[in-house]
């Protein structure tokens, strides 16, 4: 057929035969206007009445603009895609095929990944097989490290089968129904080691944490038994600092060394005194009591002198004073060091009370030989039911937890519902036995079973038991676990031991003790409960018998004792109790049937032994005392020194003195014969003012009569002037009063008219 | 992207489909927006749309922009949901679908899913009515004035906005095979 350009007119269109097909068939699915304007303008009315066709020709635009429409109304019919669907069955088909293929291996992934979440250490499956039905799970092998010993299995299992629950498949549940286990090792050698990468460790509870090893400080110690051969001289190196003696000497020497410090210091400032007084010394020699001319400069000498020998007699005093306070201070200091020896008796009984009793020799002897030992293992049980513990917390962890959404950060609040039978993972049970060299000596029986082992205890209201036992020839080993983390549950833990015919031998034997090994053959029942206050309790029966001792080349009291009190008794049966809490003071108490005798035996040991230390102690610190005192050597041999010291400055002084002194004499006797002439002199200027005294009075009595005789002379001449003057003028008065009568006499007279 | 998702959506609007695909499109991702993503009931919602008719594309593009959007509600849809989860007329029934094969695989106890799920279904006729309505007027008064108007016309003749409605075109093209 002929090919065109063209595009045909899509049949759609063509089939249009009325308005009302147009409407229903296309137009109601075309839902842009200008569209339906566009498919509406393409019609025009038919020959017939009421139809419509197509206009001729369309353009190659129109043409195409139809099938495009024509290929939407066709799309939009419907609500499914059919093609997807097929696609989804070949997508569903895919993954069938995919997990048929790659099931097995998926499906060992997740377990191992699961094993080691749970155990924290590398797992191996090998040759897992799923089985749809039934559902099962078949391996060969199954290895779990051990996380605490990397280079070690904590148990390797054999060809084993575990039954799972469809419905609770399906309910994203994993029931293992039934667990059968042909074989089961434990602590088997790695090659690789277990140890998972950081990122994926979570943190274990150390041995410390346990509590247990706490109980190690609260043992008695060897020492203390007053058994162990004790070091002497370390005993007093230990106490020496603490002992009054020492006190007393280092008190002593602070002292002296304070005093002749001081003293130091007083003697070296009398040096600078004696240049002084060596200088003054000879400026007081150096006068000439001769040259002296006035006896002002005899006087000024003589005081230069006098002061000169006060200033030397004061320093002499001060020198003397001084050198009998040294001597006296010194001689008390030493008397004191001297009277050390009531402390050093107080000392020497307080050290012998420190050594142990004889008393109590023996005392707790089997808790400290056997303690460390016990505890080490009790420690290590605690240690690894802990790890089953935690192993069963993160089964629980790993339950609850869920796949982050991918992409996507929201995550909501679980509601769970209680009427849930199963947990997440339940394994109802698992069993195992077998028999290991089977018709041979070392035929080795074994049984264990694990059951309700879920990771939610309280759906499944039943606590999770392993048992296990094995017996190879007389050896039999028994351990019956329950734990119960239920919530609510009084003890958590419940642990049960027992091994029999078992050969032990004590790893770490103090060395105090004289024995390289102590080797037995062994019965233990332990009994351990771990209450929900986390408190560890229980009893340990222990029991030795067949014992072989090794004592080191020199055993020493305590290794001779321990050697003759188990050979003699032969068995030994221990009896422990426990308790003991992470967070709180631990207990331990050990009693054995053989105490009594080994603390009869030690004690009259113990007596020999305290009075050899005794005299040793004694020798010792006086030895040590002696080296303390001569200490003061250096002190005393300084005060020697200072003392001749003061003595040679003394002597000089007293020398200058001496000299000062004759000086003094000299300008004394010098003064004297000063003294005498001036006494002379003074008697004659004396005399002489004497005689000229006299005759200045002599002279000077003669002046007087002269002057009193002209005095006389004058008065008697104005005397008689003055007579004179008297008369005179009494013969004036009189005149002049008889003038005034006779006035006075005329005037009384009558006045004449005339 | 953020251009070709843009241009899908314009063609979209613009294209000859039905706007319920469109309104379907916005409604179905607000509720898978509404519900925390990953888990099986999501997906199993996401992949019942791969099999309805509406436009994939605008729900692709509009799930993690409401995604976005809703976090900052979580905590109320975390409240309808433990609200619906534990309300006591519907705790049995939860609870046998808790003991339920396969149910407990879709997460529906978490409240934040139920919670998107109820609210998503609660809110799916509104929001494809109104996505419906906006489309249907978008087209009749909108879509003419916004093609025809210069600024637009200068935009698509850009050589760049060329290359990229072409490589657009070629795309839906092949995504249209497997239609």
């Amino acid at each position: 057929m002929k090919k065109t350009d063209k595009p045909r007119i899509p049949v759609l269109f063509r089939k249009i035969r009325t308005q009302d097909q147009l409407q229903r068939r296309v137009l109601r699915r075309v839902y842009l206007p200008s569209d339906q304007e566009f498919i509406q303008g393409l019609y025009e009315p038919g020959a017939t009445p009421g139809s419509i066709q197509l206009r001729e020709p369309l353009s190659k635009d129109e043409t195409k603009r139809l099938r495009r429409l024509a290929k939407g109304v066709r799309a939009t019919r419907g609500v499914l895609h059919p093609v997807k669907l097929l696609l989804l069955v070949g997508v569903v088909v895919t993954v069938l095929v995919f997990n048929f293929v790659f099931r097995d291996r998926l499906v060992q992934t997740a377990f191992e990944r699961g094993l080691e979440e749970v155990f924290q250490a590398r797992s191996e499956v090998i040759g897992l097989q799923v089985k749809l039905l039934g559902p099962a799970l078949e391996f060969d092998v199954l290895r779990v490290g051990d996380q605490r010993k990397p280079m070690q299995n904590l148990f390797e299992l054999g060809s084993s089968r575990l039954e799972l629950s469809l419905r609770e498949l399906l309910r994203r549940r994993i029931v293992v129904e039934d667990f059968t286990i042909s074989e089961i090792q434990f602590g088997t050698e790695r090659a690789v080691s277990a140890e998972l990468p950081p990122a994926r460790q979570r943190p274990t509870a150390d041995a410390e944490d346990s509590g247990a090893a706490r109980l190690l400080p609260e043992l008695p110690s060897l020492e203390s038994l007053g058994l162990a051969d004790i070091d002497i001289a370390g005993f007093i190196e230990a106490q020496f600092q603490s002992l009054q003696t020492v006190a007393a000497i280092h008190a002593g020497v602070a002292e002296f060394e304070e005093r002749i410090a001081y003293w130091d210091t007083q003697v070296s400032e009398y040096q600078g005194t004696l240049v002084q007084l060596q200088a003054l010394s000879e400026s007081l020699v150096a006068l000439r009591p001769g040259e002296i001319t006035t006896v002002g400069q005899a006087r000024s000498t003589y005081n230069e002198v006098i002061s000169g020998v006060e200033q030397i007699q004061s320093v002499a005093d001060e020198l003397s004073g001084l050198q009998a306070q040294i001597e006296a201070e010194g001689e008390r200091l030493w008397n004191d060091v001297s009277a050390l020896s009531a402390t050093i008796d107080a000392d020497t009984a307080h050290l012998l009370s420190l050594l142990p009793s004889p008393s109590e020799a023996g005392a707790g002897l089997a808790l400290a030989l056997l303690g460390p030992e016990l505890i080490e293992q009790l420690i290590d049980v605690r240690i690894r039911l802990e790890d089953g513990r935690s192993q069963l917390e993160r089964l629980q962890a790993l339950a609850a937890s869920r796949s982050p959404a991918a992409g996507s950060g929201r995550t909501g609040r679980i509601v769970s519902y209680p009427t849930a039978r199963f947990p997440r993972y339940l394994l109802v049970q698992a069993l195992v036995s077998g028999i290991r060299n089977p018709g041979a000596v070392s035929e080795e029986r074994y049984e264990g079973a694990l059951q309700a082992l879920s990771s939610d205890p309280d759906l499944v209201d039943e606590a999770t038991r392993l048992s296990f036992g094995r017996t190879v020839e007389t050896r039999l080993l028994a351990v019956e676990t329950e734990l119960d983390l239920r919530s609510g549950a009084e003890t958590p833990v419940a642990f049960e031991l027992e091994l029999a015919g078992y050969p032990y031998t004590t790893p770490n034997l103090p060395a105090a003790m004289g024995l390289q090994q102590l080797a037995a053959i062994t019965s233990w029942e332990l009994d351990l409960k771990v209450d929900n206050q986390d408190w560890s309790r229980g009893t340990l029966s222990l029991g030795l018998e067949e014992i072989d001792l090794n004592p080191v080349a020199n055993p020493g009291a305590l290794g001779r004792l321990l050697v003759e009190v188990l050979e003699e008794a032969g068995s030994v049966q221990l009896q422990a109790e426990f308790a003991f809490h992470p967070n709180q003071a631990p207990a331990l108490s050990i009693r054995s049937d053989i105490e009594a005798l080994l603390r009869e035996r030690a004690r009259g040991m113990a007596e020999e032994r305290l009075a050899e230390y005794e005299q040793q102690l004694r020798a010792e610190l006086e030895s040590r005392v002696q080296a303390e005192l001569s200490a003061f050597g250096p002190y005393l041999n300084e005060l020697g020194g200072l003392q001749e010291q003061i003595g040679e400055y003394y002597e000089e002084v007293l020398q200058y003195q001496q000299q000062a002194e004759q000086q003094r004499a000299r300008i004394e006797q010098q003064l004297s014969a000063y003294q005498a002439a001036i006494d002379q002199a003074r008697r004659e200027a004396e005399a002489r003012a004497r005689a000229e005294v006299d005759a200045a009075r002599a002279e000077a009595e003669q002046r007087a009569a002269e002057e009193q005789a002209r005095l006389e002379a004058d008065a008697e001449r104005r005397r008689r002037e003055a007579e004179a003057a008297a008369e005179q003028e009494r013969r004036a008065a009189e005149e002049a009063a008889r003038r005034e009568a006779e006035r006075r006499a005329r005037e009384a007279l009558p006045r004449s008219p005339f | 992207m953020i251009v070709l998702g843009v241009g899908r959506v314009v063609a979209a609007l613009a294209s000859n489909r039905k706007p319920g695909e469109i309104a379907a499109a916005v409604a179905f991702a607000f509720m898978l927006g509404l519900m925390p993503g990953g888990n099986v009931l999501w997906f199993a919602l996401l992949g019942l749309t791969f099999f309805l008719k509406l436009n994939l594309g605008i729900e692709l593009l509009l799930i993690p922009l409401f995604s976005f959007a809703i976090t900052a509600f979580d905590p109320y849809i975390d409240q309808v949901g433990y609200f619906i989860l534990t309300h006591n007329a519907l705790y049995p029934l939860f609870a046998t679908w808790y003991n339920t094969a396969l149910i407990p695989l879709t997460g529906y106890n978490d409240t934040l899913i139920a919670g998107g799920l109820v609210l998503g279904i609660l809110a799916w006729p509104v929001m494809y009515t109104v996505s419906r309505v906006m489309v249907t007027a978008y087209r009749k008064h909108l879509h003419e004035r916004i093609a025809h108007h210069p600024a637009v016309k200068a935009f698509l003749k850009l050589p760049l906005v060329g290359k990229l409605t072409h490589a657009g075109r070629r795309l839906y093209s092949v995504g249209s095979r497997f239609r």
